[in-house]
This record gives structure tokens, sequence and C-alpha cells, in this order.
């Protein structure tokens, strides 16, 4: 099931923030956890591949705590907390593609001076990716392979400063194609998607995870 | 007869659409074939399929009679290849036109002295010595193109893959490239719209159709 991007992006940051302030986890709190990994089953749990690597991380904080903390249970509850948030905001968030957040944003009516900056971030990590993916290929068809020589340094260098003077490259030109269409600070996004029915049902787990939540605390 | 490259029975789906099928054409040392097509064909995906670049759906390639299948195959049929990117940004990596023409070699272990003689001999024949120690950033579409051309046939490859090496080019440095491409007797795959640029190579000319390549 997928949620509009407003919709989701909402649900997101209210969910990490009921998460986010709650001193011990229990099963309740992961009920809207649970809740959006059912309904995804169908669309398939990719998503929540990225959550595997970004273990990698979280365990690292978490086993720093052990060590020079001694405090296992605030490492487990870092863990949990850290596990549930993530889980939730890729589920929401990831369906949507690279423009998720930005459409997001444009959909709860955010300033156009915010989403149109954030349009371009997103714009701009894509087109670094591109350029650091073509100069990849560019050295795997010359057949580089990195040693640990001055050359390889060399060579590594180059793709580092050649990345910077790219991107300020890009920069440029994407300014100027902005200044030459007339551009005055507003994006006409078209696939904004209205609120679905899927979202009502967003609305009403969100609730009970409120509910749930506050009555624990309670 | 010996075939450097064969292409056996190529397809490939880019999600649900396909762009091609039953690619198949096998390429002798002397063999020049011009690919044509119309924009999107998939001619540009075909040239970097054969090194690995993209993958496919169905077929494989050979290389000398070995046939490509692991990362490592094509990593090793690529120091065999020459492969010319459509966009010369794409491919420049150095930041000086001698550092960016001399790069292929040294990575092969070469002397600096020697890749350096190297590099100048391939930037006289083409005619570009005055770019020598221009920084490779600020030149011309045209001379990136030419700059980009420098440094794969300075590698002397056994196979060259040029995606439209006359795209770009005045007609000067046009008719330069097609008479070194025409002295050259090597395998060659060129994807071009300029028709009397391929008459000028002498190329046999295939389409790019969804259903393969077609004599044309
Ligand atoms: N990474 C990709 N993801 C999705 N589609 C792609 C990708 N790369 C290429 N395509 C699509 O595949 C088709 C073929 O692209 P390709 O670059 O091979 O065309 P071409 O024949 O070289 O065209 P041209 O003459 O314009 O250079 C195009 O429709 C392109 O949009
Ligand atoms: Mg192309």
């Amino acid at each position: 099931m997928k949620f509009s991007p407003p919709a989701a992006l909402f649900a997101a940051v209210i969910y990490s923030l009921l998460i986010a302030f709650r001193t011990d986890i229990t099963v309740y709190d992961a009920f809207f956890a649970l809740f959006l990994i059912l309904v995804s089953i169908k669309e398939g749990l990719r998503p929540l591949l990225r959550l595997l690597r970004l273990n990698l991380i979280i365990l690292f904080i978490c086993a720093t705590i052990l060590f020079f903390h001694n405090d296992a249970s605030y490492a487990l509850l870092i863990f949990l907390r850290a596990n549930l948030i993530l889980s939730a905001n890729l589920l929401l968030i990831t369906p949507h593609g690279k423009m998720g957040i930005y459409y997001g944003f444009c959909g709860l009516r955010f300033p156009d001076k915010f989403t149109v900056l954030l349009f371009f971030v997103i714009k701009y990590i894509e087109i670094l990716g591109a350029e650091y993916k073509k100069m990849r290929d560019s050295l795997k068809i010359r057949c580089f392979n990195p040693k640990t020589n001055l050359f390889t340094y060399k060579i590594l260098g180059y793709l580092v400063g050649m990345l910077f003077i790219k991107s300020m490259e890009k920069a440029k030109s994407l300014h100027h194609a902005m200044i030459l269409r007339g551009f005055k600070g507003k994006l006409y996004p078209f696939n904004t998607h209205p609120l679905a029915g899927s979202d009502t049902l967003l609305a009403i787990v969100l609730v009970a995870q409120t509910i749930l939540t506050f009555w624990q605390v309670i | 007869m010996s075939c450097t490259l064969s292409l056996n029975n190529i397809s490939c789906c880019l999600g649900d659409r396909t762009l091609f099928r039953n690619v198949t054409i096998n390429l002798t040392h002397k063999d020049k074939i011009a690919v044509l097509g119309p924009n999107g064909a998939g001619k540009t995906t075909l040239l970097k399929a054969i090194v690995g670049l993209q993958t496919i759906s169905t077929g494989h390639f050979e290389i000398h009679h070995k046939r490509l299948e692991t990362e490592k195959d094509f990593a090793l049929a690529r120091r065999e290849v020459g492969f010319l990117f459509q966009d010369p940004d794409d491919q420049i990596i150095a930041p000086t036109v001698i550092e960016e023409v001399a790069f292929g070699l040294l990575n092969e272990g070469m002397k600096q002295s020697e890749a350096v003689a190297k590099a100048e001999a391939m930037l006289d024949e083409l005619h570009i010595s005055h770019l020598r120690d221009r920084i490779t950033l600020n030149l011309s579409g045209g001379e990136k193109k030419m700059v980009a051309l420098a440094s794969v046939l300075v590698m002397k490859p056994a196979i060259l893959l040029l995606d439209e090496p006359s795209a770009a080019l005045d007609a000067k440095s046009e008719n330069k490239l097609a008479e070194i491409l025409k002295g050259i007797d090597k395998t060659m795959l060129i994807v071009s719209h300029d028709l009397g640029f391929i008459e000028k190579i002498g190329a046999r000319k295939m389409f790019l159709t969804e259903n393969g390549l077609i004599e044309g």
C-alpha cells in the first residue's frame, strides 16, 4: 500500500517524535512500524534492506555505549528506538523515490523558498552521484585498478578534484539554464499526489499509536 | 576466419521495455562496422554492454574466442578494447591534456618519459599538439572529443568501440579523423549518424532495430 507523500512525511515525523521521547520501548510502541511492514509486504520489503546496512552504524554506537558506559539497557533502548524510527521512515518515504520528501513538503504547503531549496539539494545529490558513476566507468574502461602507490593516489586525487570542479560547473550551467528560462524562485510540481483513501487508514493507525504511547506514559 | 569480437544473440531490456533482441554479429580484425539507428535505439547501450558497463538480458560476448561471463573476464577484455564515450566529459579524468593522454600508458606501468613521448606523438598525429598543456575542463566541445580520441587511440587497442566520434568536430578534424580510422586495420564498431563520415572510413553500414542488427 502506498500513501501520498505529504501524509507519509507527516506520519513519519509524528511517529519519530513519539518514539524519540520514549524512555523505555515496549511492544506497543512497535504497533505503527509493524502495521507499515504488514501493508508493505506486497510491494516487497526492499527498503528494509537498507536498514540492515544502517544497523552497522547503530550497532557501533550501541557497542560504544556498552563498553564505555557499561549501560546495557540504554544501549538496547537506542538500538530499538533507532530501528523503529528508521524502519517507519524507510517504509513511508522510499516508495516515492528520490523526490518523495520534496513532494511531501510541497503537499504540506511548505513555503516555496524551502521546497525549492530542497528540490535543488536532492537534484544536486543525484547529479553528483551520476558524475561519480561516470568517472568510475571511465576508469574501469581504462583498466585502472587501485594499488598502494603514488600513481593511484594521484589518480584518486584527480577524481576528487574533478568531482569538485565538475559539480561547480554543473551548478553554473544549472544556474544559467534557470536564468535563461526566467526562473522566479518557484517550481511547478505535477506529481504532488493528492490525499488518497489509504491515507485515512494511515491516520487512524497513527492516532491509535499516539493513544497507545500516551496510555503507557500515564 | 578468426573473429576478434562476437556478439551472440544479445538482447537488452530496461525495465519492461525491450531495447533490442537477437543481435548477432561476428567481426574479424579487419571489419569496420557503422551502427546506425534512431535516437534511443540502444546504440550506446549496446557498446556499453560489450565492455560490461551494462547488463544484458540474454546472449553472450566473445573476444578472441573467449567467452565473457564474469566481471573478471570483462576486466581482462577491456585491455583489448578502446572505448570512446558519446560525451567526452564522461571520459576525461586528468587535469591537463598531456596527462589525460598518457594516463592509460602510465596505468599499464610504462615509464613516464616513454609514456609522455608516445602521448605527444599521438597528439601530433591528430594535429592537436597545440593543446598539450591546456586544462582539459576548459577545452571546447570538439577539442575535448579529439583529446578523448587521442587517449583511446594511444593505447593501440585491438578493438575500437567509438560512440559518435565525429559529432562536434569541424570539417577539417572530421576529415583527419576519418583518414586515421580508415588507415587502422582493427576491429571497429562505430556509432554515427553522419553518413558522409562513414563513407570516408569505408565502414559497412548496419541498422540497430528492435529485432537485431540489419544490413543496410
Ligand atoms: N540507465 C538507464 N535507465 C533507464 N533507461 C535507460 C538507461 N540508459 C539508457 N536508457 C534508455 O535506453 C534507450 C537507449 O539509450 P541509448 O543511449 O543506448 O540510445 P542511443 O541509441 O545511443 O541514442 P542516441 O543516438 O541518442 O545516442 C533510451 O530510450 C534511454 O532513455
Ligand atoms: Mg548514444
